[in-house]
């Protein structure tokens, strides 16, 4: 019989609360250990963390020891609804339900608007006269949308004014799924203990926590996106197909979503809006998404880059491992999920393997998170007969892997700003990835001055197995190519990407917010916002 | 066991509602009520009850012959007039209740003003009301001579008309030109490249593949995962097929899963969803699938054009003509063999061939690259 789980630490107060949605501790891969490297980064601060997951039963044991340091810790399921308030006959507060609309037709015209911000920021107002709103009792509490004659006008008439799909129910029912986490989370951070500032690593559901504690707390709030958490929720909704399109077919026009996927994008805009409005501090890791965040509606003079750093010492004595020459091993770290398009790197180990024989390509990462994928992963090398030449290692610490591999290849769909191509740097190993987030700014350097730096390796386009193939063969069959590669890879991530740096600017900003934090005095649900940046 | 919605109205309800709406009316089966004067008269009633409804205009008849005999009397027509008027009034008010018995079953309500419009229609018009059910009733007898007929009726079509003004036409040949064009708004992009995910791969295929490489993350991931989700639902078969192939023991099993793994990665190349070594690595397992198959049954001629194709591809031209003759033997029709006999020659440089081969097709095929082939090998 296995031994109860640890009960999770708990704590009266902290002083940086960390919202984190589907990641640390619960999921390995390189936001979770982003959040692990700042915790322990700040071992003269407390932080404590709200975990915001799907199911209780999609997530294992914990994927990272907690640091001593992470005093609090608790967990909400999104899909796991408790019951709803008992049902109670109710007239409604037509008024309040107005105040909802007006937010809504905001919600509406930011899409349009030529000017993102002030779109967000007139959100942002709206949102301060309806969260008082939302607390039990009032005109927009859980009992009043579902149980009150006024939510059930004001649903019947959104319908018929803008719904183009044909089934009400579907309609009915979607606006009440959708609507129901706006609650859960209102009772999470009205329950939550006592914080100098909250720190979310995402929009969505944790950022719009974030929103609602900025509000509730009056203690400032810091976003720190590695994705864009809002354009990689519409591409999942783009393909989704659990989502119901009733139009018949007169009505479909290709070219238009249907109803219900557009509602469910514009919610996660929503979503992304009111944390950007609540936010004190933007955080991106590279110039291109801080630009997406603003093009989304964040505040310019909110936002900064700054980038992920390593810890270069540790990585740096792993170099004194390698053997004279690059051996022919080509590794991809990462988990074995979709979005590491680990298919397109086993499709390009059949090229290479063509070329290179004595090739290996390993996959170092964990195969827990989407079972199907990685038995697909191994079937096609199996298929392609290549299975002796690829092999699934699981997870691996990364001291022991580095000085084994010629290259690290990242066959990634999106990335942000990959620790795994900088702890590669750091520790010799040049790289092969697909052009995505910032990888070609770690490959080939931003500016002219990290330009001439020198390419650390090869960029291919996304899903392009012999493109990849051939970068990799190129780089590995040219020992003068491949050691200028490792030298400008070194030079890099020494000058912009150490640990030390990103530190400091955390630093900064953490210093700035519980100053600020320390200074304001938490205000009820009902009372009015607190002033912020 | 969870109780039916109520508000679904399954087949049965259906069934019901479509006789009560009278759809298909059934023959007049309900108990037929009494004339007023039956308890007076039970022996007449009997009797016309035996003649059947249209008898029941008898008693009318008689008095409207009445009728007509006073008017024809040798009388002076002063004296006629009076009597006349009274013995049709009486014809009249006698039309009542046998007009209402021979109408239809479910024509029968309302009853009063039916037998009003009896009344008042044989007032005016002598006779009409009679005339009136008996047109009525050769109409009902046609229409079910008409559904003997061994046509099924089927329902109207019913479209939804729900915001129907809001769609818009696809701009196919502007398509292309949009969605690569960095300068049209990033939406306008996203939206036109939805507008294609229906659109078989081998179509779209090489748009999709361009737009891999696009400066814009949202284009690119999205073609991604459209060409994606073709390949992995092909490639999921090919991994259940291998997996039914280990186990199955019998012939017939074996060969249907070697054929069908063939056609799974064939279709794979033929819907351009792989490149480079993987689309000759999916070409030679397709062949190799194809001829396992055809050692367990070499007279399917549908494996043997698979192979046709396949090798084509792969540019064994000696094998794939071999193979256009087996398919041939094994009954697959000559003429959608010679689009690929010309194909084959071609490859050779036989142009000759291309030419005979084309000749044998007397109009132009169908498709519209073969037909224009066709127009120019034949010049016709």
């Amino acid at each position: 019989m296995s031994a109860p789980p640890k009960p999770l630490p708990r704590a009266e107060r902290v002083d940086v609360m960390l919202l984190l949605e589907g990641t640390f501790p619960y999921v390995s891969g390189g936001v979770s250990s982003w959040v692990n490297q700042i915790v322990r980064g700040f071992p003269e601060l407390t932080f404590g963390a709200v975990f915001i997951g799907s199911r209780r039963s999609d997530y294992g044991e914990m994927k990272y020891a907690l640091p001593d340091n992470l005093v609090h810790l608790e967990c909400h399921y999104m899909h796991e609804f408790p019951a709803p308030p008992a049902v109670a006959t109710m007239a409604g507060d037509p008024a309040a339900f107005a105040s909802s609309a007006a937010l809504h037709d905001a919600f509406r015209r930011s899409r349009e608007d030529r000017d993102p911000a002030g779109a967000t920021a007139e959100s942002g107002r709206l949102l301060d006269t309806v969260m008082p709103l939302l607390s039990d009792g009032k005109g927009l509490s859980e009992q009043a949308f579902l149980y009150s004659k006024a939510s059930w006008d004001d649903i019947t008439a959104n319908y018929r004014e803008r719904c183009t799909d044909p089934s009400f129910v579907d309609y009915f029912w979607t606006v009440r799924i959708m609507h129901s986490p706006i609650w859960m989370l209102l009772r999470v951070a009205q329950q939550l203990i006592p914080a100098d500032c909250y720190h979310t690593i995402s929009t969505g559901y944790a950022g719009f926590l974030g929103a609602i504690l900025r509000r509730v707390a009056g203690k400032p709030l810091l976003l720190s996106e590695h994705g864009i958490y809002t354009k990689e929720r519409k591409i999942d909704l783009f393909q989704s197909d659990w989502i119901r399109d009733n139009r018949g077919v007169f009505e479909k026009d290709p070219s238009q979503l249907g109803y219900f996927r557009d509602m469910w994008i514009r919610f996660f805009e929503a979503m992304g809006r009111m944390c950007y409005d609540a936010a004190d501090r933007i955080v991106s890791l590279y110039e291109a998404n801080r630009l997406r965040q603003i093009a989304d509606g964040a505040p310019p003079e909110k936002t900064c880059n700054i980038p992920n750093g390593i810890n270069l010492p540790r990585l740096a004595a792993l170099r004194a491992l390698r053997p004279a020459e690059p051996p022919k091993v080509l590794c991809l770290i990462g988990r074995v999920v979709p979005i590491k398009d680990v298919k397109t790197f086993v499709r390009a180990m059949k090229t290479v393997v063509s070329r290179f024989p004595q090739a290996e390509g390993w996959i170092a990462g964990p195969e827990d998170e989407d079972r199907a994928y990685a038995l697909e992963c191994r079937s096609m090398a199996v298929s392609l007969g290549i299975e002796n030449q690829v092999r699934f290692l699981g997870f691996q610490k990364i001291d022991e892997l580095m000085p084994k591999l010629g290259l690290v290849v990242l066959s990634s769909i999106s990335e942000a700003l990959p620790l795994v191509l900088l702890e590669g740097f750091a520790a010799g190993v040049p790289a092969v990835a697909t052009d995505v987030g910032s990888c070609r700014q770690l490959i080939h350097g931003l500016d002219e001055e990290d330009q001439a730096l020198g390419s650390a390796g090869g960029i291919v386009r996304i899903a392009d197995p012999e493109a990849l193939a051939l970068a990799c063969v190129d780089l590995l069959s040219d020992q003068a190519r491949w050691t200028s590669a490792q030298q400008a890879g070194i030079a890099r991530v020494e000058r912009y990407y150490t640990q030390d740096m990103m530190f400091g600017y955390y630093r900064d900003l953490y210093n700035t917010a519980l100053e600020q934090g320390r200074a304001a005095t938490a205000v009820t649900p009902d009372a009015p916002r607190a002033p912020h940046g | 066991m969870s109780a039916e919605p109520a508000i679904h109205a399954g087949p049965a309800d259906a069934a019901e509602s479509e006789a009560r709406t009278g759809i298909d009316p059934p023959p007049d089966r309900a108990p037929d009520a009494a004339p007023p004067w039956a308890a007076r008269h039970p022996r007449l009633a009997r009797v016309l009850a035996l003649a059947g409804p249209p008898a029941s205009f008898l008693p009318a008849l008689l008095l409207e012959a009445q009728a007509l005999a006073t008017l024809l009397a040798a009388e002076p027509e002063s004296s006629r007039i009076g009597p006349f008027v009274g013995w049709h009034l009486a014809a009249s008010l006698a039309c009542g209740w046998p007009f209402w018995r021979c109408l239809p079953q479910e024509m029968r309500e309302p009853r009063r003003p039916l037998m009003a419009l009896g009344v008042l229609a044989n007032t005016f018009v002598p006779l009409l009301s009679a005339g009136m059910v008996l047109a009525l009733r050769i109409g009902l007898q046609l229409r079910r001579i008409a559904r003997a007929l061994p046509f099924a009726t089927v329902p109207q079509p019913e479209f939804e008309l729900h915001r129907k003004g809001e769609v818009s036409q696809m701009r196919n040949s502007r398509l292309r030109s949009r969605l690569m064009d960095p300068s049209t708004p990033m939406a306008d992009r996203v939206t036109d490249l939805l507008s294609i995910q229906d659109v078989p791969s081998r179509i779209t295929a090489d748009i999709m593949r361009a737009l891999l490489a696009d400066r814009v993350e949202d284009i690119r991931l999205l073609a991604y995962g459209m060409l994606d989700g073709r390949e992995k639902a092909i490639s999921q078969r090919i991994f259940a097929e291998e997996a039914q192939l280990q186990h199955a023991d019998e012939h017939d099993r074996i060969f249907g899963a070697h054929k069908r793994l063939a056609e799974l990665y064939w279709e794979l190349v033929f819907q351009r969803l792989v490149d480079g070594d993987m689309r000759t690595h999916a070409c030679r397992q397709a062949r190799e699938q194809a001829e396992r198959a055809l050692v367990l049954r070499a007279d399917d001629a549908g494996v043997w054009f698979l192979l046709v194709r396949v090798l084509h591809t792969l540019k064994d031209f000696e094998g794939g003509k071999q193979a256009l003759v087996m398919a041939e033997q094994h009954g697959f029709p000559r003429d959608r063999l010679v689009p690929w006999i010309a194909e084959y020659a071609f490859a050779e440089r036989r142009f000759g061939d291309v030419r005979a081969a084309f000749a044998e097709l007397p109009v132009a095929p169908g498709a519209m690259q073969l037909a224009a082939a066709w127009h120019y090998w034949t010049g016709r």
